[in-house]
């Protein structure tokens, strides 16, 4: 390297010489070293650290891309162009069809957004409170941490606890549904005007008409919620989330759908579902749930996959009053405690590795339930003020 | 790790239009998908819609591929593609900007770095000069020095980008530097030994 034309050198020159940045880089042709040029060049010592320090300040720290999110993107973008493809290939086949003077819209079975998605999307109802709105719009606060809503046989008027009866008059227009809030920390059991049972979690939300009008029965639900549902062939039950509608005939499942909860979860304990994506941008794709399977929804994909699970009691345990965990670490332990009792949780510890298996009694304390974790993980913990710390 | 070159790439690009060959499209996919990434964060915080401008050139070159000519720089042409496509959607998206320029105005060096969580590090002073003295640039001085040292483009590379000569993108890097150096070196002058 010719040293000699460096001794004239400015910071801001060296900032603009090709080699030198190449230098600092690490890829230098000529196999020349920072230090060599450093003790050529005593008297820029200090224009030349100047000069590398801004140079390695310019690059900008940049956060890991993990290869599971390139590759979701490169399948969707494949998907996308076949999906473009096969459009192309169903409008061609639409124009010949329509020429031909048969009807095509069988072709296009798009899915139309219902009348309860309609009224989820144009209210938006959140509560720290456990309520139930009613068709009017009347809101009734519910104090029990377990609370039973009842509704009579085809009929508008609720029980609520059996403690009290509400009536509601029956909406005109057929359209207007009620609402039963549950925050977290609370739970409750309904039991609707057809028959149905449904139990609803803590942080959950069940949107559904006082009576069943129509072809068919439809509820919303976002949280998670277990459903028995009533038979009657005559009129399908169908359960809508925000990404996808089950159909139901008369069975036994769980539904999990947590807004801020990547995995939005199906699980058939009995009798047999099917179950449809409702994402009206791509073609809809469903799916038939048989005892003992768990439907896992990816956003991303817009899409299910299916896998067997052998231990279907534990996602049901929670309508039993207890917990049932496999082989669970601390944070999703503690995730679901925290959502059960309402209740914050900080783990501020490495001793996370060992996981748990068993049964926990939701009738106790949650600070017992706690106090048993920190002995089990071997971590310290304290209640601090609102908060429970397991620390080490 | 074996650095890929830019020959590389150029193969992958020649087989991938003439063949549709799927792995040198993953290829191309693979070697690029960081650097685009990383600059899109530049003009903007939404990953999603960063997420879906790369997903939208890449869908792009699947459906012309059969019209794609040869590149001489596969990395120039996805970077202005992408920055083209970027635009495009993020006006789509803001349904109330009422400039043209809007997004090119956005860009921010600093944008989308990872914070430290070693507060010593934001007591570097040098560090600090530096990002105060990127405030002395504008936008588009941001940007063609990002894509110099940053991403360690050349100045023909940055030209074809931009779409501007590479005799003003060399003047604009030579100003820019000149004014950071300036207000650099008032800020620490007096903490020479600190850069060691």
């Amino acid at each position: 390297m010719d040293y000699n034309r460096y001794k004239s050198y400015a910071t801001e020159d060296f900032l603009l010489d090709e080699n030198f940045i190449k230098l600092v880089n690490g890829n230098s042709a000529d196999g020349c070293t920072l230090n060599q040029l450093k003790n050529h060049l005593p008297e820029k010592s200090e224009e030349i650290s100047l000069a590398i320090g801004i140079l390695n300040e310019l690059k900008t720290k940049k956060r890991h891309i993990s290869i599971e999110q390139k590759e979701e993107t490169l399948n969707a973008v494949y998907q996308s162009f076949r999906h473009q493809i096969r459009l192309k290939i169903f409008r061609y086949a639409a124009a010949v069809l329509l020429f031909a003077g048969t009807g095509t819209s069988a072709f296009f079975i798009l899915n139309k957004q219902s009348d309860i998605e309609d009224f989820v999307s144009s209210s938006d109802t959140r509560s720290e409170k456990a309520e139930l709105i009613l068709a009017d719009g009347k809101r009734i606060e519910i104090d029990s941490k377990q609370s039973k809503i009842e509704y009579a046989a085809n009929s508008a008027s609720v029980s609520l606890n059996d403690t009290a009866t509400l009536e509601q008059s029956e909406p005109v227009n057929g359209n207007s549904f009620n609402q039963i809030i549950i925050p977290f920390g609370k739970r409750s059991d309904i039991l609707l005007s057809d028959g149905t049972k449904v139990q609803l979690n803590s942080g959950s939300k069940l949107v559904y008409p006082p009576v069943f009008r129509g072809k068919s029965r439809e509820v919303f639900v976002e949280g998670e919620a277990y459903f028995e549902v009533s038979e009657n062939k005559n009129r399908p039950f169908f359960v809508r989330t925000e990404s996808f509608r089950i159909k139901v005939l008369g069975t036994k499942f769980v539904v999990q759908a947590y807004k801020n909860e990547e995995e939005h979860n199906t699980i058939l304990v009995e009798g047999k579902v099917s179950l449809t994506t409702t994402d009206s941008k791509t073609r809809a794709k469903t799916y038939e749930l048989s005892p003992n399977q768990k439907a896992t929804f990816s956003e991303n994909k817009n899409d299910f996959s299916i896998s067997t699970v052998d231990n279907v009691e534990s996602y049901i345990a929670w309508i039993h009053g207890y917990l049932n965990f496999e082989n669970e670490d601390l944070i999703s332990l503690t995730k679901r405690i925290s959502r059960y009792y309402n209740v914050n949780i900080e783990i501020n510890t490495q001793n996370i590795n060992s996981t748990f298996s068993g049964k926990l009694d939701l009738k106790e304390e949650p600070e017992r339930i706690l106090n048993g974790l920190s002995i089990i993980f071997k971590t310290k913990y304290e209640k601090r003020g609102d908060k429970f710390v397991f620390y080490e | 790790m074996k650095k890929t070159t830019d020959i590389d790439n150029r193969d992958a690009w020649k087989i991938f239009i003439s063949t549709g060959c799927e792995k040198s499209f993953s290829v191309i996919y693979y070697n690029h998908f960081d650097l685009l990434y990383y600059v899109g964060l530049k003009y903007t915080s939404n990953r999603q819609i960063i997420e879906d401008s790369i997903q939208n050139i890449f869908i792009y070159l699947l459906k012309k591929r059969k019209n794609l000519n040869l590149v001489t720089n596969v990395k120039a042409y996805l970077l202005k593609s992408f920055r083209r496509q970027l635009f495009l959607d993020l006006k789509k998206q803001s349904r109330f900007s009422f400039s043209d320029q809007l997004t090119e105005t956005q860009f921010n060096y600093f944008n989308g770095t990872e914070q430290s969580i070693f507060e010593k590090e934001e007591l570097n002073i040098l560090k600090r000069a530096i990002k105060k003295s990127m405030k002395n640039l504008s936008a588009k001085q941001q940007e063609i020095i990002y894509l110099r040292y940053d991403c360690e483009l050349s100045y023909e590379e940055i030209s074809n980008i931009l779409e501007i000569s590479v005799d003003s993108c060399y003047k604009s890097v030579y100003r820019s530097i000149k004014i950071m150096k300036t207000s650099i070196e008032q800020m620490t002058t007096t903490h020479v030994d600190l850069f060691f």
